[in-house]
């Protein structure tokens, strides 16, 4: 599959570790 | 899967579903293009009638037809679905059918993703319009959600925060989507600096919604955690701040706004150049001003705070960096006039809906820079000069590129043309009746008008009166699109593989209708 | 040549819009009645010429464009797409307008930032739905609540000329005073504003933010709550009358008398009539909003008294919950916002009207002693 040449799981993963660390930082800034 | 080529439309060797299952599975970006484009549609007669409902009761003073309660709910439901349900849902749609022909990409990264990208939405949807029968009605704080009023609010009130996850979590999927086909995906020979602006918008917006959605999630989970589980990140006499709360929320909706208007960006960035048979005009500063006005949009948010009470160096930080994004957003303006100059024009109604919004979308522009002024915002804000502005932005704006969109592609999703007399009626009608909607509202917030009430001084009748006559012709004037796309489906003259005689791109190089699957070889570009 | 007449435009627009009067057809911000709002509206004047000359530049050039650059009348197409030095003109002029607003701008956000020097200040309270004003200097306290009558609202009675904006107390300054405004919340978020003197701000529970205006002219001036606050958002308007220093001082006098008034009221024995016609008066203004004027309040939303369990239960327990109000409900506390008298007189009413027949009364010792140990005057209790 030249899905996997594509790298288009790895863009995906990164995106998607993105947007949850981000959602934590909020909830975290709401602590402070 | 096999690698024996597929025939154009046959598919006898796998079986396809039909009906109901064919929509339910379907993991095919043109069906998907076409489900959030649907869905789009019914939530905006939904959310359309609210607001023929509200223009309704404005109509006159005094309270003649809802409990001032009601008139809440429906002007904060009317924002959400509008925003969530309708402007979202309808460029993602365009995303879906559009990219991937953009791009010589046979669909999307992640076909079966795209699918719960969707199908999430008409459950959200289905929670936000139900929610107006639990005890206490629907949602009545304001779109914007904004504590401790939020925190008074009855059990749709968690419903409605729970549909606000499901959307985000929508969008996030979709972008990441968005992203990925385009980076990885492209046709060979395809550079990034040669692809659609279309793309190059949804590419900008994919990525603010990545930043920005996470942040209105922790945003609406701390309201949830106040008015459940005991904390009080809103609530003074617990330590907490309610001013924070606007922060972060401001801090993902002002980015939001430019997620409501880059796609719109990218369609008439594609239409004006195919009518006035004339390459776009400055196609590399067009991605750099879109991609100033992205990163701008992240240090602008607490123009939406002026009268919070910020000390003067905020507000004046806060002031410059708003007036700073009319740069690259004039750029645009410009360069959509430079490319209609010295073309060849004709005047179809994608065409149409597109010269109406650089015009009408200016206006917007406008009023958004007089309220940039924070002098001049402490007296208007509140008041009924936002909602102007925010409309011309946003219905002359954003959904008239989506109109100018629908227009344009229609031809090539369905095989046929669509009925050009009656595009015309709803074009006239359309812009006619928004701007006696909207434009009376700069003078009642100049007056003196606040929003979110129901009713209203003396003074303030006769625009209010000429509003509602507005909203009546204007939104009746939307079931002639509604006519105009039934028909198409159904039928109409032949539409060719190039639809428009100026048109440009690899989507114009497949049949009309398109087929179920294109470019399952990739294209060479040169 | 086409300039010339711009220019000719523009100065006729300035002229025309700069008068006031002009405000008065409800076009422009309404007639200043302060230095502050004065900047403000010179301001806004400035922005909307630029924008109407840069308007009418952009979209002169385009409709020129539509109609000569067009297929129908033989127009070929030219192909250019670029031009460096244009974009960078077209990026650097509109960056220099934005430079030229900015510095008026920002002389007039110090200026409405500075609070320092008050002649006098006023604590401004937001309740769902009114305000409470406590004149620090002077030792004066009161509500003000929207006086319109619900008929008027509900259609069955004409509407006044100062419908939606009127109070039965305003606030009273006295004119030319530098007037420091320190605002905050009990409830919700409200924002206080009267457009006239140019004064803003957002009312924050928990918070105090202040503000300040100076009024130029005696006069009444009215303005709204700018903050969805529920409900009766659109129903709490603030009414400022701008007097002479001598009447403001004998305004003053009057206000620290009805205070001893309301003092000695709830040291009286009332008969049970007085308490019902008094009450009615208390109910109309601070429960029918949400009760009703009939009693029979908003199924789903709001209970009805008319028949309620409260309201033919024991006397004792109806006090508590007009007093201590129900956490978690839209139902306040108004321990803190009525005096014993008018406590006695609502409950005493409630118990005595609509399909309710009791008998009984409520008197202010009772109330008083209800408070228990801790003195709270009936007085606007800001968080």
């Amino acid at each position: 599959m030249t899905d996997k040449r594509n790298g288009k799981y790895r863009t995906a993963v990164v995106l998607a570790l993105f947007a949850l660390g981000l959602f934590l930082f909020t909830l975290y800034t709401g602590l402070k | 899967m096999s690698d024996v080529a597929h025939a154009h439309d046959d598919h006898g060797h796998h079986a396809h579903p039909t009906g109901i299952m064919r929509w339910l599975t379907t993991t095919n970006h043109k069906d998907i293009g076409t489900l959030y484009l649907f869905f789009a549609l019914i939530m905006l007669f939904a959310a359309g009638s609210m607001a023929l409902l509200i223009r309704a009761e404005l109509f006159q003073p005094g309270l003649q037809l809802m409990h001032p309660d009601f008139f809440n709910q429906l002007t904060t439901m009317h924002g959400l679905i509008m925003i969530f349900g309708v402007i979202m849902p309808a460029f993602s749609g365009f995303a879906n059918w559009q990219v991937p022909l953009m791009l010589g990409a046979p669909d999307m990264a992640f076909p079966r993703m795209n699918n719960w990208a969707f199908w999430v939405l008409p459950v959200a949807g289905l929670m936000l319009m139900s929610s107006f029968l639990l005890p206490g009605g629907a949602v009545a704080g304001g779109w914007t959600m904004y504590p401790p009023l939020f925190i008074q609010g009855g059990i749709s009130y968690d419903l409605t925060i729970l549909a606000v996850h499901i959307m985000g979590l929508s969008s996030i999927m979709g972008s990441i989507n968005i992203i990925t086909t385009i980076l990885n995906m492209r046709a060979p020979g395809l550079t990034l600096m040669k692809m659609p602006l279309f793309c190059w918008t949804w590419l900008i917006t994919a990525y603010l919604l990545i930043a920005t959605m996470p942040v209105l999630a922790g945003a609406v989970t701390m309201l949830l955690t106040d008015r459940n589980f005991g904390t009080h990140f809103f609530n003074a006499a617990g330590g907490g701040d309610p001013v924070m709360f606007q922060h972060i929320f401001w801090f993902f909706a002002h980015p939001e706004v430019y997620i409501l208007i880059l796609p719109a960006f990218g369609i008439v960035s594609q239409v004006i150049p195919t009518f006035a048979r004339k390459p776009l005009f400055g196609y590399a500063s067009m991605v750099y001003a879109t991609a100033s006005i992205a990163i701008l949009s992240f240090i602008v948010w607490a123009h939406h705070m002026f009268t919070v009470g910020m000390p003067a160096a905020a507000q004046l930080f806060f002031m410059f960096s708003t007036m700073l994004i009319a740069v690259p957003t004039g750029v645009k303006v410009f360069n959509w006039v430079a490319t209609m100059w010295k073309g060849s024009m004709t005047f179809e109604t994608p065409m149409l809906f597109a010269i109406s919004f650089v015009c009408l979308f200016t206006i917007g522009g406008f009023s958004g820079l007089v309220l940039a002024i924070a002098p001049v915002d402490i007296q208007l804000h509140d008041t009924y000069y936002v909602v102007a502005h925010f409309h011309y932005v946003l219905v002359s704006g954003a959904l008239f590129a989506i109109f100018a969109g629908i227009y344009y592609w229609m031809p090539k999703w369905t095989g046929h043309m669509y009925d050009e007399t009656l595009g015309k009626w709803h074009f006239w009608l359309s812009v006619i009746g928004m701007n006696i909607v909207f434009f009376p509202m700069h003078f009642l917030g100049l007056a003196g008008m606040p929003r979110r009430i129901p009713d209203y001084a003396l003074q303030f009748t006769e625009f209010n009166q000429i509003a509602t006559v507005g909203a009546f012709i204007f939104g009746f004037s939307q079931l002639v699109f509604l006519v105009v796309v039934l028909k198409a489906i159904k039928g109409g003259a032949k539409a060719p593989a190039r639809v428009w005689e100026g048109a440009e791109g690899l989507e114009w190089t497949v049949p009309s209708p398109a087929p179920y699957h294109t470019f399952e070889t990739a294209p060479v570009v040169k | 040549m086409k300039s010339m007449w711009k220019r000719a435009g523009m100065v006729a627009t300035a002229l025309a819009i700069s008068q006031p009067a002009l405000a008065e057809w409800g076009f422009n911000l309404q007639a200043p009645a302060s230095e502050v709002a004065q900047h403000v509206f010179q301001l806004h004047n400035l922005i909307m010429l630029v924008c109407l000359g840069i308007f009418v530049v952009v979209f002169g050039a385009m409709f020129y464009s539509l109609f000569k650059h067009r297929k129908s009348v033989g127009h070929k197409a030219a192909h250019f797409h670029e031009n460096t030095t244009v974009e960078v003109i077209w990026t650097v002029i509109p960056f220099v307008i934005l430079m030229g607003m900015a510095y008026p701008a920002a002389k007039v956000v110090i200026d409405m930032k500075d609070t320092r020097n008050p002649d006098m200040t006023v604590k401004i309270t937001g309740y769902q739905w009114k305000w409470g004003y406590d004149y620090l200097n002077d030792g004066i306290s009161f509500y003000s609540n929207l006086s319109t009558p619900r008929e008027q609202i509900n259609g069955t009675a004409t509407k006044g000329e100062n419908y939606l904006l009127e109070v039965d107390e305003p606030m009273v300054v006295p004119v030319g005073k530098r007037v420091r405004l320190l605002i905050t919340a009990n409830d919700v978020l409200h924002s206080w504003w009267v457009p006239a003197l140019g004064a803003k701000q957002d009312a924050i529970p928990g918070f105090i933010r202040d503000s300040w205006f100076k009024a130029d002219k005696i006069g009444t001036y009215r303005g709204q709550c700018v903050e969805l606050c529920g409900k009766d958002h659109g129903f709490m308007p603030i009414v400022v009358e701008v007097v002479s220093e001598e009447d403001y001082k004998a305004w003053v006098a009057k206000k620290k008398g009805s205070a001893q008034a309301t003092a000695d009221d709830n040291s009286k024995t009332f008969e049970t009539a007085e308490l019902v016609e008094r009450g009615e008066k208390v109910y109309q203004a601070n429960c029918a909003a949400c009760h009703q004027a009939n009693g029979m309040g908003l199924p789903g939303a709001f209970p009805a008294i008319s028949g309620s369990k409260v309201a033919t239960g024991p006397i004792a327990d109806h006090v508590a919950v007009v007093m201590n109000g129900r956490p978690g409900t839209a139902m306040a506390a108004f321990a803190g916002q009525l005096s014993d008298a008018d406590i006695a007189a609502v409950v005493t009413y409630q118990r005595n009207a609509w399909d309710n027949k009791m008998g009984d009364a409520a008197q202010p010792a009772a109330i008083a002693a209800a408070r228990g140990g801790a003195a709270e005057a009936a007085a606007p209790a800001a968080q």
